[in-house]
Formats: structure tokens, sequence, C-alpha cells
């Protein structure tokens, strides 16, 4: 652990969201420091999802500020906030299934100038050599794990400064997943800021520095990543801890 | 019958179809991002033709210089289309879109006859297209060398675009998913765009080619080879650039060896077997030759 003041990366405040009547998100707020792998745990229906739309502007908040680097981003187009430095991996992972696994690579590499995109590249199929394996392949036609790979390397080749991992786990066997978190502890090695979104509270607390757990659209409960795990009400709704 | 002169028919298919072919793969390429069909397509290469004929082609230009011409008008008006009409329905439905293509259509075609009145306009032909060439029997006319070598060229050359480059890949990203597509940081505006420039730009010179190929232009020249060539990518299967320009070489042969073949009678039902194929096509074979499954757009 550091001592020195890190700057934060996110900072959410008052969240409020509502989708056609239904509040999903009711005054939620949220930092993430720089370099720190930041979790948010909770169910289905939680608003876990609607909270990383939210920071990608794909929703607007009916109330709340969201700050990233210290800039509000309100009235931002959503293709602006990527360009700060934001790769969001959506939920169900949002590959182009008509696109190739390289034109999926060169659209997440869309803001990088081409000079760079070989070497990302390189280092994304070093990381997943899967991946090279399926260059031509149609997204559509590769497997759940393949294409989670696929995703976590098209946000990885945009150089991000934070990346949003919305459920990387969700729809894949136990060693796949596992397999997904080891990559990710490899890129938070890296010094890159996560934030990231789990049902599966056991491995996401085990890469996570800090974590949030989110019920019925609300912040339940924070702190660092050892202090969630030891609450009882984790241990039993997400832990299988009776 | 015989050879010379089916081969004959052969030539006189791949000339209209060329045409047809030009036509969708403009046509397809708006809709393979935005799911539209605009139906203001046709009346891009009439106003590209119409302005040809009455400001361009009175000062003697040169032939390559107002093809280029005709281009960058009808590029620049479906941008302008674009713009003033179908940015504004971006989050309305398909048949909200389609409709305004309808009425952008109708303006043109109007706003055209008032401009220019109804009388056909001589457009002022080039002799070497439309001199006639002979092979072994066989005539060809200069112009439907030239409309189909533009149709094989913007064919190739919007292929390569579309799968090789940056934007050209940006079109399909943000016709496939447009939320995910604003997650890598792209600006839809720009590949809807350039595909409304590109695509327009080829109804530009289907205006200009077809000047040159019948020898007089008129307000009235867009609506029935829009349908045709809407017809040719539905056929090629929509979305597909190499499907629309195959469409439409199919149904320029569809259509010729309907009248050629047959007595001389049922040539007049000509429209109605290109719609009967059409038909044909969507009860057998919906997706087109080409078409992949629609299924895989979420």
């Amino acid at each position: 652990m550091t001592t020195a003041p890190r700057t934060p990366v996110l900072q959410v405040a008052g969240l409020h969201v509502s989708y056609g009547g239904v509040r999903a998100l009711r005054g939620v707020d949220l930092e993430v420091l720089e370099g720190e792998t930041a979790v948010v745990l909770g169910a289905n229906g939680a608003g876990k999802t609607t909270l990383l739309s939210a920071i990608s502007n794909l929703v607007r908040p009916e109330a709340g500020t969201i700050r990233l680097w210290g800039r509000d981003t309100r009235n931002m187009p959503p293709h602006e906030v990527a360009a700060l430095g934001v790769a969001h991996v959506p939920e169900g992972r949002g590959v182009f299934a008509g696109l190739t696994v390289r034109e999926n690579l060169m659209m997440g590499a869309y803001r990088v100038p081409a000079s760079e995109r070989r070497a990302l590249e390189a280092q994304v199929t070093e990381l997943f050599p899967r991946l090279k394996e399926r260059w031509g392949w149609r997204a559509g036609n590769l497997s759940g794990g393949e294409q989670q790979m696929l995703a976590i390397a098209r946000a990885l080749v945009a150089r991000p400064r934070l990346l949003v991992l919305d459920e990387p786990s969700m729809g894949l066997a136990p060693l796949l997943a596992r397999e997904t978190f080891r990559a990710i502890e490899q890129i938070k090695r890296t010094g890159v800021t996560v934030l990231l979104v789990e049902q599966n509270a056991r491995l996401a607390l085990q890469v996570a520095d800090r974590a949030w757990v989110l019920a019925g659209g609300v912040v339940e409960a924070s702190g660092t990543a050892e202090e969630v795990a030891r609450l009882g009400s984790v241990r039993r709704a997400y832990l299988g801890v009776a | 019958m015989n050879g010379t002169y089916l081969l004959q028919q052969l030539v006189n298919g791949l000339a209209i179809g060329s045409l047809y072919a030009l036509l969708a793969v403009g046509l397809s390429m708006v809709y393979g991002i935005l799911r539209l069909i605009n139906f203001a397509h046709g009346e891009l290469m009439m106003v590209a033709a119409m302005a040809s004929a009455t400001f361009l082609a009175g000062l003697r230009v040169w032939p390559p210089l107002l093809l280029v011409g005709g281009m960058l008008l009808g590029g620049v008006l479906g941008v302008v289309v674009e713009r003033v009409a179908y940015s504004r329905l971006r989050q309305a439905s398909e048949v909200n879109l389609l409709v305004t293509s309808l009425a952008v259509s109708t303006f043109l075609a109007t706003g055209a006859l008032m401009l220019w009145s109804g009388q056909p306009r001589r457009f002022e032909r080039v002799e070497v297209l439309s001199r006639l060439y002979e092979v072994g029997g066989v005539f060809v006319r200069g112009a439907d060398i030239a409309i189909l070598a533009m149709a094989v060229v913007s064919m190739a050359l919007l292929t390569w675009l579309t799968s090789r480059t940056r934007l050209g890949v940006a079109m399909r990203a943000v016709a496939e998913d447009l939320r995910v597509a604003y997650l890598m940081g792209i600006d839809p505006s720009r590949p809807i765009l350039l595909a409304f420039f590109l695509g327009s730009m080829l109804a530009g010179a289907a205006g200009v080619l077809w000047g040159w190929k019948f020898g007089q232009v008129a307000p009235t020249m867009g609506f029935v080879p829009m349908l045709k060539a809407f017809v040719a990518a539905v056929i090629g299967g929509i979305g597909s650039i190499p499907g629309a320009f195959l469409g439409g070489i199919v149904l320029g042969l569809a259509e010729v060896f309907f009248v050629g073949l047959l007595p001389a009678t049922y040539s007049g039902y000509r429209d109605v077997f290109v719609f009967a194929l059409l038909f044909l096509m969507l009860l057998v074979r919906p997706t087109g030759i080409l078409g992949v499954s629609l299924a895989r757009k979420a």
C-alpha cells in the first residue's frame, strides 16, 4: 500500500436513475482511486448495470453527478466519455457478432493512432493467444469464453485509464470464469484502474481492493475487500456461507 | 434463335443490370448502416442527371469532369438530406425513417418538376460512349461498358472500405450495435455521413451515366430505377455490398431474358416479372443470395 495520496478517477455522488417509472438507482455514492480495483456486488436488479451505463452516459441520470478525473461528464455524448480513457465492457460482452476478431479489435482501438495499433494487438494476443488463432473468425462464431476474451482484449487495445467490466463471469463455466479473473488480475498489475460489477463475489473479492454492495438501488455496505468479505450479509448472500 | 442472339441478350442484360447494380450498391450501403430503405436514392440520381444536363453539359465540360461533378453533387445532396431529415430521427423507429425517405423522395421529384418541368431534356452525348462496338456479331455500347466498369469498381472499393478501414468497419459496428459502438468511442455521425456521401455519390454517377446511355433525362426518371435497385438489393441480400451488385446483374439478366425469350405479347409484363421475382425470392430465400440472417441483429 502506498502512502502517497492517490487521485480519484471516478466520483459518483447522489446518483438517481429511473427507467420509465422504475427507480433503478436511488442516491448512490462511490469513489474509485487511481490504480485500484473496485468491485460493486449485487444481485440481479440491484442496479449494477444501470450504474455502469450512467458512468458511460448511455443513460441520463435524474439527479447526482459523475466525475471522471475531476471532470463533470453531465453533458458529454457517450463517445466522448470513452475518449477520456474509459473502456466499458458491457453486460453480455457486446462483441460485434458480424465483425471478425480483427475487426472487433480495430473498433476497440478506434481512437488509438494507427501507428500504435499493431503493438497493442500484439500485446493482447499475448495475453489471449486464442484470439490469434481465431483472427479471421466472426465474433458470433466464437465460444462464450472466447467472446469474453475478445471483449476484454477489445477494451485493452483502447489503452484505457479506467477499465469498466460488467459481470465478466456471467454465463461462463467455473474454469473459464477463473481464467477471466486471472486475466483481470494481470491487467490490474499493469496499473490500470478497474471498476468491476459482479455477482460472483468469491472471485471478485479476490482481485478487488475495495468493494461496494448494491441492493435495491442503494449502497448497502462498502469498505476494503477484506472488510466486505467478512460482512455477515455478504457471506450469507454471496459467498454461500451460512 | 441462335448463339449470337443469346449472347446479345446477355450483353443487354449486363448493360441494364449494371445500372441497377450501381444504384443498388449505394442503396444497400445506406441500408446497411441505418436499416433505412432510402427511397430518395433514385431522386438523387435524377437531380444529378438533370443538373448536369442543365448547368454543366452546355459548357462542354470534359466528360470525366462532368462525371465527377455529378458524383459530388449526388454525394453532397445525400449528406444534406441525411442532416436535414434523417439525423433527427435517430431514436425513431425504422418505419418513421422509411416514411420520411418517401417524403424526401416526393419533395425532390416534385421540386424538380416545378423547376425543370416534366419535359425530358437532351443530355449531351459523348462520342466514345454512344458508339456501338461490335465483337463477333454482338453489339456493345460504350456507355454500357463504362457503367459496368463503374459498378464493378465501386463494389470492389466499398467492399474493401467496409472491411479494411477504420471508418468503414465502424459503419458496420454502428449498424450492428449503436450502444457498444459508443463505448468504443465511435461518434456515429461520422460513419453515417460517410455512408450517405459514398452511397449518394454512386447515385450521382448513375445519373450522369444514364444521361450518356440514353441521351435524355427527365425529372420523372428516378422512381422506377430506385424500385428496381431495391429489388436488386433484396435479391442479392440487402446490406451486403457484393450482394447488391450481384442482385443488380441477376435482375438485369432476368428482365432482358424474360422479354427476349418470350413472345412479344408478354414484353409489357416486364415490371410485373421483376416484382414476381422479388416475391419469389422473399418466399424462398428471404435473406437474399449473399445475405446473412438478420437474427444476429439483436
